[in-house]
């Protein structure tokens, strides 16, 4: 296969910004949304999940086995959250 | 009215040069942590030095049997306290790599729980970095790393892993714990190396 056959066309996708109504439904307080752990599979509400805030930034854990779920730093002028520990978060419809 | 003028350039100058920019000096000594403390009793210890083709441990008693150094350093946190004139003791990673053969020019730092941290090789040798189990004179207390923690002064805290387990070698300069989250990949406090 000719590797320019991979490249997405026009006419097979959107940009991301078609998401922006789709993504409102996660502009909630979200440590009520159901987080799923990427390390052990648990489900669980974020606002259950542990965080350590004695950190340059703060750190979420796993309840269940403690893996980190979330990191989130105040670095002077940006806000940084690094989130590859959570699978899924799953939002009530709005 | 203007308030008098202090110096004569103008400059507003650290009044003391040991502390680098940014940061201010701490009597106390804040406890940090980015998850639960372990505790390993001393006769599971290990420390390791894995290079990709061997592995190099040593126990409690192994690493006690080695030459004791006695360090004095200041140490400066990312979140901005320094502590002058730390006392600690504990093993050279000199004494450590005697044995080790490798080729790789970095190293990933392990911990008790699942905190790492990046240098390069050259970071941790010739007098810079050390394995420390002693804190002002007493057992090193597991909430500031104990039994065993990385000391690494010249860079900033969060390179001087607490619970230390080991070593693997890297040939690239991938990124620890907080080096992933955004901090800097080096960390050298008189740049002011705080964020990628
Ligand atoms: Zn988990």
């Amino acid at each position: 296969m000719d590797s320019a056959d991979q490249h997405p066309h026009d006419h097979d996708h959107l940009d991301g910004n078609a998401l922006a109504g789709a993504l409102e439904q996660f502009m909630v307080d979200l440590t009520s949304a159901r987080c799923t752990c990427a390390h052990c599979g648990s489900s669980s509400a974020l606002g259950a999940a542990l965080l350590y805030t004695h950190a340059p930034g703060m750190v979420l854990r796993c309840p269940t086995c403690t893996s980190v779920l979330l990191c989130l730093s105040d670095q002077e002028g940006r806000q940084v959250l690094t989130v590859d520990g959570i699978r899924q978060f799953a939002v009530t419809s709005r | 009215m203007a308030a008098p003028t202090r110096g004569f350039t103008g400059r507003p100058r650290n009044p003391d040069a040991n502390l680098p920019p940014g940061q201010y000096a701490t009597d106390g000594f804040p406890v940090l942590s980015a998850g639960p403390t372990p505790h390993v009793p001393l006769p599971d210890w290990t420390f390791e030095i894995d290079t990709g083709s061997a592995t190099h441990q040593w126990t409690w008693e192994q690493l006690q049997a080695l030459p004791q150094e006695n360090i004095t350093a200041d140490i400066h946190c990312v979140t901005r306290w320094s502590k002058l004139g730390t006392a600690w003791r504990g093993v050279s990673l000199d004494t450590l790599f005697e044995e080790v053969e490798s080729e790789a020019e970095y190293a990933m730092v392990h911990s008790y729980g699942d905190y790492t941290t990046n240098l390069p090789l050259e970071d941790l040798l010739d007098g810079k970095a050390w394995l420390v189990h002693e804190f002002e004179g007493e057992a090193l207390p597991s909430a500031h790393g104990g039994p065993v923690r990385l000391l690494v002064p010249h860079l900033y805290f969060w390179k001087s892993a607490k619970w230390v387990s080991g070593i693997r070698m890297m040939d690239q300069d991938l990124p620890g714990f907080w080096e992933v989250n955004g901090y800097h990949i080096y960390g050298d406090p008189w740049r002011e190396e705080r964020y990628s």
